[in-house]
């Protein structure tokens, strides 16, 4: 449903999103996922005609988003939280959207309701917290009961309670036959939540997958062995049908548990230093991806 | 807030998307009911007619007390202009509602939520411009009426002076007062209310192009002041082609009810469409920005 094709945008010399090409199926949840930084925001924006691509083509349902008929009713999008006026009421914010595409003012109270924002409908949305100004997003996002839906980071500010709802309304949204496509930088939140990966990284694709090919491809049981006698133990495992990496601190043998490669080592008389089992979080595998790409490192990195 | 849980999201109701697209109407209703839903709009709009109205009243009542003291009140007194005494601070308060409309939307970001409804900008930045004229026009004429009878209302109360310090004394009268069936009255009000209702679509245009806040305001006050000053400390040969076209001095000539006889002034109607062109092609060069800038 959505196309993005040698998607470039500059800024001056610095190169925003680096000829990114990728499409969101429908009836799935597909997770954008990169540091922050990454592009993740402007091609959204692009993607909804908000920013001007330097070069290369974003498309929804075959078409540019400033040709949509009623926007609102094909595409519902939630970007910064913080795109309203904070001077105007939850529910005059939804009015004034609705009235723009001929959205029934019924169908307001559904998306308030549907939110849980009934109760602050008509306060004004500068004494909003974080997250209810990102239910508000949402409910906006949904005002048109569009087929095509755009979250920009939608579980920021939302307390777990808020996390679990939002986790539960994407995958509903999917079910439904929706074209469902989230962003985020939490990989662990993208696990739970999305069917397919779209990993970017400065601007670039860095992997385009299912969850479930990027979990076992990431997140395979590992064993790190310490041996003076290298050579013999790797020829032993290799010979048991393992496969096994050399690294500068040892071997790493790969879906294996620590006890089968003890016993092989007993059963050869191979001296041991270390034999520690290894699971990489999905953190990690997505933090390995991108390593090289991320926009600001920490204090604690740079400490390293 | 409260945390209770929240009901699993309802199936999607039978989507049925009407026939045809969007329209300039549609941005207009919408448009409107963003005017009328923040209390800046309404606020600029009170102060505006409080200026109006207590500018004349101040005015005219300034103008009984002293009537027959100063000979240069006196001649070339415009009973119309008396009364409409508050269109220069009126004007600020016009200005500043006309930058807000569009800048308010860019400084909260909110003019993101509007591109996405109607993507195309040249029909929200057409769309905004109607509803503000509208509004404008409507305003204004309330405000300038109230502001007028009040003022003649005051003015009647005036006593006959003789003038002091001339020989032989002159008599001359009463604060004279118009009513709007005299001469000049009605194309006064309208050029007036014409004035007004551009200087904001000028204000708005300004809003478009410079989208913050502090800035368009500064350039409107820029332009509607300091400008008038330097141009004041110019040669009598540049001055005199120049001044005209200066907004404040285009009011010189449209809040009256006599028209200002001088040659180096524009007349009543060639300053309306001046400050109409002014308008045109402020808020034809932020529409051409505003669809090629990014949002």
């Amino acid at each position: 449903m959505i196309d993005v094709t040698n998607l470039t945008k500059r800024y001056g010399t610095k190169v925003a999103v680096n000829d990114l090409s990728f499409s969101v199926a429908r009836g799935s949840v597909t997770g954008f996922l990169g540091p922050n930084g990454s592009g993740k925001s402007t091609t959204m924006r692009m993607i909804l005609g908000l920013d001007h691509p330097t070069s290369g083509t974003a498309t929804i349902g075959g078409k540019p988003y400033r040709d949509a008929r009623w926007p609102l009713r094909e595409v519902g999008a939630l970007l910064e939280a913080r795109s309203i006026h904070p001077g105007r009421t939850a529910y005059n914010h939804l009015r004034t959207l609705a009235v723009a595409n001929r959205i029934p003012t019924s169908r307001v109270n559904e998306v308030l309701r549907l939110v849980g924002l009934e109760e602050t409908a008509k306060k004004r949305t500068g004494g909003f917290s974080l997250g209810m100004g990102q239910r508000l997003g949402i409910a906006a996002a949904m005002l048109g009961d569009p087929e095509v839906l755009l979250f920009d980071e939608p579980v920021n500010g939302l307390d777990p309670e808020g996390i679990v709802w939002v986790r539960t309304f994407l995958r509903s949204l999917a079910a439904e036959g929706r074209t469902v496509f989230v962003s985020s930088h939490l990989m662990a939140e993208m696990a739970l939540t999305a069917d397919h990966l779209i990993v970017i990284g400065q601007g670039r694709l860095k992997a385009a997958m299912s969850v479930d090919e990027f979990i076992s491809t990431n997140s395979r049981q590992r064993v790190r062995v310490r041996t003076p006698d290298a050579d013999r133990l790797s020829a032993t495992l290799s010979g048991e049908g393992l496969q096994v990496a050399a690294d500068e601190h040892g071997l790493i043998v790969y879906d294996v548990v620590s006890d089968r490669v003890g016993e092989l080592c007993s059963a050869s008389n191979i001296t041991l230093h270390e034999l520690s089992p290894m699971v990489a979080s999905l953190e990690e595998a997505f933090m390995e991806l991108t390593r090289d790409d991320v926009e600001y490192h920490g204090q604690i990195e740079d400490a390293r | 807030m409260t945390t209770n849980l929240l009901p699993p999201p309802p199936a999607p109701s039978a989507r049925t998307i009407p026939a045809g697209s969007y329209s300039l109407l549609d941005a207009i209703k919408a448009e409107w009911m963003k005017f009328r839903t923040v209390r800046s709009s309404l606020w600029c709009l009170g102060i505006f007619t409080i200026i109006m109205v207590g500018f004349s009243a101040l005015f005219c009542a300034v103008t009984v007390n002293q009537w027959g003291k100063h000979p240069e009140d006196v001649f070339g007194f415009d009973p119309l202009t008396a009364s409409l005494a508050g269109v220069t601070m009126g004007s600020l308060a016009i200005g500043v509602l006309g930058v807000m409309v569009v800048s308010a939307e860019y400084s909260t970001g909110s003019i993101r939520a509007t591109f996405a409804a109607i993507p195309h900008r040249s029909t929200v930045m057409l769309a905004k411009v109607l509803v503000l004229a509208t509004v404008l026009f409507i305003t204004a004429a309330v405000a300038e009426l109230i502001a007028f009878f009040l003022g003649q209302a005051i003015l009647s109360t005036g006593h006959a002076a003789t003038l002091i310090g001339q020989f032989p004394a002159t008599h001359i009268g009463k604060p004279p007062t118009v009513s709007l069936g005299s001469h000049g009255v009605l194309a006064g009000l309208l050029a007036t209310d014409c004035y007004l209702t551009t200087l904001a679509i000028v204000t708005l245009g300004l809003g478009i192009l410079i989208r913050h806040t502090a800035g368009a305001i500064s350039a409107f006050v820029g332009v509607l002041f300091p400008l008038f000053l330097i141009v004041a400390l110019l040669p009598t040969t540049f001055k005199d082609h120049l001044q005209k076209f200066l907004p404040l001095e285009i009011q010189q000539t449209v809040v009256v009810s006599k028209p200002v006889v001088s040659a180096t002034s524009m007349s009543m109607w060639h300053g309306v469409i001046a400050m109409a062109l002014y308008a045109v092609v402020l808020v034809g060069a932020g529409i051409f920005f505003a669809v090629r800038r990014d949002a």
